[in-house]
């Protein structure tokens, strides 16, 4: 008898190599298990056994139906499988061919690098506690020069830098200090804001000059404020800025609406101060100009210069993007090629 | 400008042992910035007499002689010469191997055809002497070999320091502009004494000489008061003789940069590098009538100067000029008829100061810009006008021992000096600075530079809090030193900047974001790059009217064009930034078949009110194809950002003949059907429309172009409201069905779905296009979906059913009939 079962279950393993389709899966159970099948055969000779045989043939007979629901199950499992696999065979993506294999010709997104640098830029000042603040591209004299301390007869005002329009009463701003005016007319201090933007002065261009171009200007007013917080304020800001520890050095410059004014110059990044062509030997990079709110220019903006001091700087967007990226040509910027812009794609 | 340090010697001593590149630091830190500096003549020091003792032919080369030297001190070399006056006897400089020459090269051992050549005897030229080059400088018979030649040449040979300042960094300090007040400067930085040459004592003695001379005065002056002039001074000179000026003076000058010409021109020149003070002399025979009138041209005219060219002068330029005719454009140059020659021997002097404003003005109009307007540009001090004339009267006794001054000083208009006080207190000053000022640093460095400091007592204050009366001198006093903070700045540079210790600045807590203009703008350029696929470009805000004839742009901007454009090109505000884009894409064209390119940028839009213009903030799209139009993916684009953004909006058809803020009527560029309108809130926020392709051929754009501008400037100020609200989730189950209609081939497919929402049905939830089947001549089949959900209970059959009938009727009616 067992030797009975022993042969079954391995007539079953031979037969279950061959089955290849969910009928002859089918046709196996019912060969086997089914009601007519070969175990029920093997069990009806159970009769004829003794009752001590019978209970232990019947085990091991309902053992081996287990043994065998478990491989059939399995089996099944494992043919579905087949059958979806082949289904999925003929549904075949090509899935190389994604966009970046396609003959587009032009497939990258992306901002232009002076957003990229202006965003960049106003990230770090809103952490710092600054207003992001904007103003019109067309001035008046007021708020581009009188109220900047720039009076009639200073040479700041003349033709060969500044595009007057035909009323020759107003202006395209020559910078964004014209902000500093729009910013105070609008704050209380204390206060603190940058303003980038666009400026333009008339001046023949050239791949280092832009009569179109970009700055940022900023500013800071409360009480008690000192050359020394400005030299505090830059030196973290420029460390932001290049992320890494940058000396600062002040010294004289001459702007209107500062004083004391300064240039503000940077160690060298590319020789770290020892001296090389970029810095012209000094170890120094003149990077952007600077000082103490002008006592005129507060009152101009309508904040009293006894109670309130403060101070602006101004960034030059377009020279910050060329030391940045390598650009040879400052002429790129406007030029609206999009090989240019493709260069700083984000995607 | 170039400055002499050896020269400023005269007036104060720097601190010995510093470096050139030391010097030219401290200069930086505390006066102006110095561009370059360059030591000269070290090489009279390094080369040496040497006397040619033998001179043989060079065996390999005809043209060059093997001379043998004595370099005294027992020494003697062979040096390889092409000179034709090399020759036995005559003594000429030497350089010996390892010398570096003036132009930069360093003399090595090297053969010369065969020959090793030990050094080189030198020309004029290689030494940096003049430009001769016709053979080696012959020196003095009585020259000693070995002598350095330093010692031979005297002053011509004297070494130096030269710096060279940037003239921007001076625009502010009129006394800057001659060597004696950078001398001033030089000495408070380097907290070494001034050497006030020019003082009253040396003013008094030259002042009792002229005097002595007598005589009467040859020529009177007569200054207009109305004129620019700020003070004149003139002084006749007789028995003046014309030669060349000695070589010290002659080196100060080169070394500044000027060419010596002759002792009048010379003298100054000289006085003006020195003093800071620009003048002029005339030859006194081409004085007319003894008189010498300051006064504005009154008539235009042309006017030579000494220079040879004809300048148109306009009736406000002030002249001086003689009592029949112009003489000199006041503040810039003299006329050609009037200045001296080899035969002057009768001069007048002639030391003025003339308005900043006004020099600047008609020098800039000339394009002539002199040493005299430069300095004269940045608004001189009328009472330092006399030194210059005493300084050159000194060089003239100097130079032409007989000359004779005849009827004393001439002056006329002549300012009151004016004496500017400021009030401050090294308290206040410490308050500016952030660094601690006591009151001997304060007064030391203010008197150093000429300030006088005078403490007004007050008691019960603490000394630091004295009030001093700062009285500024009269050459800082012309635009220079004005309030506290100017004398705020004396202090911080003298002391160095790099002496003040950060400090951070401490502010309340204040809390900060991005304005609505902003957080607009950001959001609208990040959905166009990630979800548009597009790139950023920016083209110019400056356009020309040829571009807008280009594009038939009918709004040409007129108010907002330039006086002063630097091209035709870019000489007015662009009225929009679909020209500029259309340009743009016409350039890009050229190389791409197809792209997607926005900008945000400015337009600019003329108004009649006092605002005089507005500046328009654009975010204009083109998106180019070669074949597929790009039209729906625009539009769609379109209406997704705008929900992004949070700005709700309808695209609606538009017609080219509309008027439309954004595009104007009729413009030619409309494609006649590819045009929606952007409404928000009954106003028109923007348009997306295909490119016609004429205009489209005009920039070269091949294929189908379509371009969305939308207009963001009256949402700048206004944060769009937070929009998203939760509902609870649906409870009872919607119910939807499905119907296909035939429609004319070329009706819009919206307004079936319009003609269904138009029921009003209130469970209706939603209705949109399943499919279209094109039935040839029959026209178009549409699938509808439309949805149907109650919040209250699930839907009936009965409704449903009714809910169809009536929405199949209504297509029906609108002419839509069931296929
Ligand atoms: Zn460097």
């Amino acid at each position: 008898m067992l030797e009975k079962l022993k042969n079954l279950e391995e007539s079953f393993r031979q037969a279950l190599k061959n089955i290849d389709s969910e009928a002859k899966l089918a046709d196996l159970k019912a060969r086997f298990l089914g009601k007519k099948g070969e175990l029920s055969a093997i069990l009806k000779t159970l009769s004829n056994a003794s009752m001590e045989e019978r209970k232990k043939l019947g085990q091991a007979a309902n053992e081996l139906k287990d043994r065998l629901t478990a491989r059939l199950e399995e089996a099944k499992l494992i043919l579905d499988r087949k059958i979806t696999d082949a289904k999925l065979a003929a549904d075949w993506t090509d899935i190389t061919l994604r966009r970046s294999l396609m003959a587009e010709s032009v497939k990258e997104s992306g901002q232009h690098p002076l957003s990229i640098v202006q965003r960049e830029l106003e990230d770090i000042f809103l952490s710092m506690g600054f207003d992001i603040l904007d103003g019109p591209h067309i001035e008046t004299d007021w708020y581009n020069f009188t109220a900047l301390n720039i009076p009639e007869s200073h040479p700041a005002r003349d033709m060969q830098d500044t595009f007057w329009f035909k009323d020759m009463k107003h202006l395209l701003r020559t910078h964004t200090s014209t902000i500093q005016i729009r910013g105070m007319e609008h704050k209380t201090p204390p206060f603190r804001f940058v303003a980038p933007g666009k400026v333009f002065r008339c001046e023949t261009t050239d791949a280092s000059h832009e009569a179109v171009f970009h700055q940022m200007e900023g500013m800071l007013v409360g009480k008690d404020i000192s050359v020394a917080h400005l030299i505090y304020f830059e030196k973290t800001l420029l460390s932001e800025i290049f992320q890494r520890e940058v000396e600062i050095r002040l010294r004289p410059g001459f702007f209107p609406f500062v004083e004391p004014g300064f240039e503000l110059d940077i160690n060298c990044l590319i020789c770290s101060g020892k001296g090389c062509s970029v810095c012209k030997q000094t170890g120094w990079v003149e990077l952007l100009p600077c000082g103490m709110t002008h006592p005129n220019v507060l009152r101009y903006g309508g904040i009293d210069p006894e109670e309130y001091t403060g101070f602006a700087f101004g960034l030059g967007l377009d020279r910050l993007v060329m030391m940045r990226y390598g650009i040879d040509d400052i002429r790129l910027i406007h030029s609206g090629n999009l090989d240019f812009s493709r260069q700083f794609a984000s995607c | 400008m170039k400055v002499s340090v050896e020269w400023i010697g005269d007036f104060a001593d720097l601190p010995k042992g510093l470096s050139d590149s030391a010097i030219a630091e401290r200069v930086t830190l505390g006066i102006c910035e110095v561009e370059g500096h360059v030591r000269t003549g070290e090489i009279f020091a390094q080369t040496t007499v040497a006397e040619i003792t033998a001179v043989e032919p060079h065996p390999n080369a005809d043209k060059l002689q093997l001379a043998s030297v004595n370099l005294g001190g027992g020494k003697s070399a062979k040096v390889v010469c092409g000179a034709p006056n090399c020759r036995a006897g005559i003594k000429a400089p030497y350089a010996a191997t390892g010398t570096t020459l003036p132009a930069g090269f360093t003399l090595e051992a090297k053969k010369i055809r065969g020959i090793l050549s030990e050094g080189m005897l030198c020309a004029e030229d290689e030494l940096g002497l003049s430009e001769n080059h016709e053979g080696i400088m012959e020196l003095p018979p009585d020259a000693p070999p070995g002598a350095p030649l330093s010692q031979i040449l005297g002053p011509k040979a004297a070494e130096d320091l030269i710096l060279d300042i940037d003239n921007k960094s001076l625009t502010h300090r009129p006394d800057c502009w001659g060597h004696y007040g950078l001398a001033r400067e030089f000495a408070a930085v380097f907290a070494s004494p001034f050497k006030d040459k020019f003082n009253t004592a040396w003013a008094e003695s030259l002042k009792a000489k002229i005097a002595a001379d007598g005589g009467k005065a040859p020529v009177s002056i007569h200054v207009d008061k109305d004129s620019a002039n700020r003070g004149f001074l003139g002084l006749s000179l007789d028995k003046v003789q014309v030669s060349t000026s000695p070589p010290w003076m002659q080196r100060r000058l080169e070394a500044a940069g000027m060419r010596p010409i002759n002792t009048i021109v010379d003298i100054s020149n000289y006085a003006m590098l020195e003093t800071g003070i620009p003048n002029h002399i005339f030859d006194r025979s081409t004085i007319r009538g003894g008189k010498i009138v300051v006064r504005r041209a009154g008539k235009a005219m042309n006017f030579t100067t000494l220079d040879g060219q004809t300048r148109k002068i306009i009736p406000t330029d002030t002249m001086v000029c003689d009592s029949e005719r112009e003489s000199a454009i006041a503040g810039i140059m003299g006329g050609l008829e009037s200045s001296v020659t080899e035969h002057t021997t009768q001069i007048m002097v002639e030391v003025a100061n003339w308005t900043d404003a006004e020099v600047r003005g008609t020098s800039t109009r000339l394009s002539l810009r002199t040493d005299a307007s430069l300095r004269y540009e940045k608004s001189l001090d009328s009472q330092r006008l006399e030194t210059c004339l005493l300084r050159i009267y000194e060089l003239f006794l100097q130079l032409c021992p007989g000359v004779k001054a005849v009827g004393g000083i001439q002056a006329d208009n002549m300012p009151a000096p004016q004496d500017i006080i400021i009030q401050t207190s090294p308290v206040r000053l410490s308050r500016i600075l952030g660094e601690p000022i006591d009151i001997k640093g304060m007064k030391t460095i203010l008197e150093s530079l000429g300030f006088r400091v005078e403490p007004i007592n007050q008691p019960g204050t603490s000394e630091r809090s004295f009030t001093h009366k700062i009285h500024v001198p009269t050459w800082r006093s012309t635009k220079d030193i004005e309030c506290e903070a100017d004398i705020a700045e004396e202090l911080g540079r003298i002391i160095g900047y790099d002496k003040i210790v950060p400090l951070s600045p401490i502010h309340g807590i204040l809390p900060i974001r991005l304005s609505p203009g902003k957080t607009l703008f950001r959001r609208a350029c990040d959905f166009m790059v990630l979800r548009g696929r597009a790139l950023e470009v920016f083209t110019y805000p400056l356009i020309g009217a040829s571009l807008l004839s280009k594009a038939k742009w009918p709004v040409l901007n007129e108010q907002l064009t330039l006086a002063n454009a630097l091209s035709p090109e870019h000489e007015r505000m662009r009225p929009s930034l679909i020209p500029s884009l259309l340009a743009a894409a016409g350039e890009n064209r050229k190389e791409h078949k197809a792209f997607r390119i926005f900008e945000y940028g400015r337009a600019y839009q003329p108004l009649k009110t006092e605002e005089y213009s507005r500046d328009l903030h654009q975010l204009g799209i083109v998106f180019h194809c070669e074949k597929e139009n790009p039209f729906l993916e625009v539009a769609s684009l379109i209406e997704d950002m705008l929900r992004f953004l949070g700005i709700s909006a309808q695209l609606q058809k538009s017609s080219p003949q509309d008027s439309h803020p954004l595009i104007p009527a009729d413009w030619p560029g409309c494609h006649p059907h590819e045009y929606l309108s952007v409404q928000s809130a009954g106003k028109v926020l923007g348009a997306i429309v295909s490119i016609h392709p004429q205009i489209a051929q005009a920039f070269k754009l091949k294929g189908r172009s379509t371009l969305a501008i939308l207009d963001f400037t009256d949402l700048m100020a206004t944060a769009m409201p937070r929009k998203h609200i939760f509902r609870p989730l649906n409870r009872y189950p919607g119910a939807s069905f499905e119907v296909t209609i035939m429609m004319p081939a070329t009706a819009y497919t919206a307004d079936a779905i319009e003609a269904v929402r138009k029921l009003k049905i209130k469970e209706m939830r939603s209705a949109g296009v399943l499919g279209i089947f094109d039935m040839g001549e029959k026209g178009k089949a549409v699938s509808l979906q439309i949805d149907f959900r109650d919040e209250e209970k699930t839907l009936s059959p009965e409704f449903i059913h009714e809910a169809e009938q009536k929405i199949i009727e209504g297509l029906k009616k609108a002419g839509y009939p069931l296929r």
